[in-house]
């Protein structure tokens, strides 16, 4: 829980600073997916998944 | 101040056009129908708002005619027979000029502000025009345009995405989990199932021995048989040795596997950080080697510094004491009239000669000074490097011992992965020796069951009871065999089904369930966060906005009007103070929403977009009746004035050119 919150808190603070240039959407969606992408992964290896073929 | 618009082939008018604007002014563009009055509006609003960033700002520029909808084989701004318009605005110095191609494609020479194509373009396509005119007073698209509340609602569905997809993962697990579970009570009703059959089975038999018993001619044949079905019970029960084994070596195979990935999982994140520290490790280092090479021989620098300064000390006492010498000198001289000159070891001095001695100790005393500054700032420079240079090799002898730390971890994970292997590799070769002396069980326990098949047939042939016998038990041991069939079946799905992959990863379904429970909570958080950035900013869009047009409706003597956007709703609320009830924009006559739309327009750009300083407004003010034109042109006016803007109004016009003329007020 303490984990999650600190990821929320610290993305929300990334965010923000994109949020003020008026960056592109576009742009904006790449970066929160990737984001989240990276944050799920590193998850699934804390939590004892194995990359696949490995 | 004037602003100066050259357009070349834009809309619908070909070759040069060059117009003049002037600052702190209502500009009139008078021209007749289809002459390009609306194309000048639009093509300032194009050249001042791109790029559109926000994909709702795009569609509203394709929605106002500004770019062309998909589909469309021309920009609607670019004359029909040439391949490019350009649009050069100069003003305040700066130049805005937008090169725009047949083909879409545009080149801006500056980023401009997207927002202004909601706050500074009045037409008759303005979006907040149109939704008026239908009585749609939902005013939170234009919060959310103006605000950064339109970038967090996009952040938000990139996480309500996400989170859709981990709820179909969710969802999908517990079907598999589901399936499992009908799966284990199916094997479970098999085996019930089989071993029905075969106590079956095993009556019969024992039935049929009994009645071979009585007959003396097939007495040999019994004892064969018998002799058979010993056989096939005590193969039946190595079979049953040798599975149970199996699956005891595979499950332990299975328990130090997992253990396996774990600890591999455990050992790619180690070395991961050990990187990361090598990395900081690598960076310290050549801190401290620069730190190093700039503090070489610093003891002798500072020495030499700390004699420097002694000796600019003592310099520094000298002058000082003559100062004081001869400021005390000077007093006496201004007590005394009849002291007309001092003796010092210089011989005598006048008054002059002495106020010119004082300066020049002083200029000295500050020279002195300057010196002992610049020799103490170079000595504190050295303290300070030295400073951070033992700051560095504490930080350094930490991250040795962290990282030394996570080689030892990793070396014991090493360890530990070589022993799984050690641990697993006899196992798993024991239950391959197993699996392939199984076969050959099974294959011995065919042939024995073919023999007894082989032998019941001809028993069978020695009476109709013991035919009917036999021709069960066949039918029996046929079934035995289809639902053995399907019991491995089941097998097989358990195994494959007790697993899910996502994005590259295999994890069983418990821990899958795990990771997407904990995964879950993360995204709410995040959309938690980021839902209430927005709201913030719609709240702040909003108060910005209400503050603004009540200063519009007042400073325009509108003020019969009480204009809102509500808090709750973001529903837009117009009031008719005179008769102190609220009007639905739908029955205001056509002049009073033209006149509502531009004062809403105008708190918009005062709150949100000042600059450019731009209120461009295309032919609506022409549907107003006279009084209500002076007021709303001497308002412009005071606008333009109080805020340095280029007022533009486009009007029609009996000329057969485009005229720009001064509104100079009714």
């Amino acid at each position: 829980m303490r984990a999650s919150r600190s990821f929320a808190t610290s993305l929300l603070e990334e965010i923000k600073e994109l949020v003020k240039t008026r960056i592109s959407e576009e742009i904006l969606e790449k970066f929160v997916e990737e984001k989240l992408n990276n944050k799920f992964k590193e998850l699934i290896e804390q939590l004892g998944g194995v990359k696949s073929g490995s | 101040m004037e602003a100066e618009l050259v357009l070349e082939n834009v809309g619908g008018m070909s070759g040069f056009h060059n117009l003049k604007f002037t600052k702190g002014a209502v500009n009139v563009v008078k021209a007749p129908n289809a002459a390009g009055k609306s194309s000048i509006i639009r093509a300032i609003a194009l050249c001042f708002s791109v790029p559109y960033k926000s994909r709702r700002l795009a569609e509203m520029a394709r929605d106002m005619g500004l770019l062309r909808q998909a589909g469309e084989a021309m920009e609607p701004l670019v004359y029909i027979g040439a391949k490019s318009a350009r649009i050069l605005m100069k003003f305040d110095g700066e130049e805005w000029k937008l090169d725009l191609f047949k083909d879409g494609n545009y080149v801006h020479v500056r980023e401009g502000e997207e927002r202004f194509l909601i706050t500074s373009l009045l037409t008759r396509s303005s979006p907040i025009l149109n939704k008026l005119l239908k009585g749609d007073v939902d005013f939170k698209w234009i919060v959310e345009a103006v605000s950064l509340a339109d970038r967090y609602e996009v952040v938000a569905r990139v996480i309500e995405k996400e989170r859709n997809k981990a709820y179909e993962l969710q969802m999908e697990i517990e079907r598999r989990i589901n399936e499992i579970e009908n799966l284990k009570k199916e094997k479970i009703t098999l085996e019930e199932t089989i071993k029905n059959y075969k106590q079956e089975e095993n009556e019969l038999s024992t039935k049929l021995s009994e009645l071979l018993a009585n007959r003396r001619e097939v007495g040999e044949l019994r004892k064969q048989r018998d002799h058979l079905i010993a056989k096939i019970k005590e193969q039946e029960e190595k079979i049953k040795k040798f599975s149970e084994s199996i699956k005891e070596l595979k499950k332990r195979e299975e328990e130090l596997s997992e253990r396996y990935e774990t600890k591999f999982a455990e050992k790619e994140h180690l070395e991961k950080e050990n990187k990361k520290f090598l990395k900081e490790i690598e960076v310290t280092n050549k801190e401290l080697k620069e730190l190093d090479e700039d503090l070489k021989n610093y003891e002798e620098r500072l020495k030499n510094i700390e004699k420097q300064v002694e000796s600019l000390r003592v310099e520094e006492g000298r002058l000082l004491a003559k100062s004081e010498m001869y400021e005390e000198a000077l007093k006496l001289l201004a007590q005394s009239q009849k002291v007309l000159c001092f003796l010092c070891e210089e011989g005598y001095l006048t008054a002059k000669r002495l106020g010119e001695k004082v300066s020049s100790v002083k200029r000295q005393l500050s020279e002195v000074r300057d010196k002992i500054s610049v020799f103490l700032n170079e000595r504190n420079k050295i303290y300070s490097k030295l400073r951070k240079r033992d700051e560095l090799k504490k930080k350094l002898k930490e991250l040795i011992k962290t990282q030394s730390e996570i080689l030892r971890k990793l070396q014991s994970i090493e360890q530990a992965l070589s022993t799984y292997l050690e641990e697993v590799k006899p196992i798993h070769e024991r239950r391959i020796g197993l699996e392939a002396r199984l076969k050959d069980e099974e294959q011995l326990l065919n042939k024995y069951r073919d023999e007894l098949k082989e032998l019941d047939k001809s028993i069978s042939e020695l009476g109709k009871e013991e035919q009917v016998i036999v021709e069960r038990i066949a039918t029996l041991r046929g079934r035995i065999e289809e639902v053995e069939k399907q019991l491995k079946r089941i097998e097989k799905m358990l195994e494959t089904k007790s697993y899910i992959e996502t994005i590259g990863h295999r994890m069983t379904l418990e821990r899958a369930k795990k990771v997407l429970e904990e995964w879950l909570t993360t995204l709410d958080e995040v959309l938690r966060n980021v839902q209430v950035e927005a709201r913030k900013e719609r709240i702040m869009a909003m108060e910005l906005f209400n503050d603004q047009i009540k200063k519009v409706l007042k400073d325009s003597k509108f003020d019969y009007l009480d204009v809102w956007i509500d808090a709750s709703n973001f529903r837009l609320h117009i009031i008719d103070r005179r008769v102190g009830v609220e009007v639905s924009p739908r029955i205001l006559s056509e002049a009073e929403r033209y006149v509502l739309v531009l004062i809403i327009h105008i708190a918009l750009k005062l709150a949100y977009s000042p600059y450019p300083p731009f209120l461009l407004v295309d032919e609506v003010v022409l549907s107003l009746d006279e009084t209500r034109r002076r007021a709303v042109l001497n308002y412009l006016s005071h606008l333009a004035k109080e805020n340095g803007w280029f007022v533009i109004l486009t009007e029609l016009g009996h000329e057969p050119e485009i005229t720009v003329s001064l509104f100079t007020g009714l």
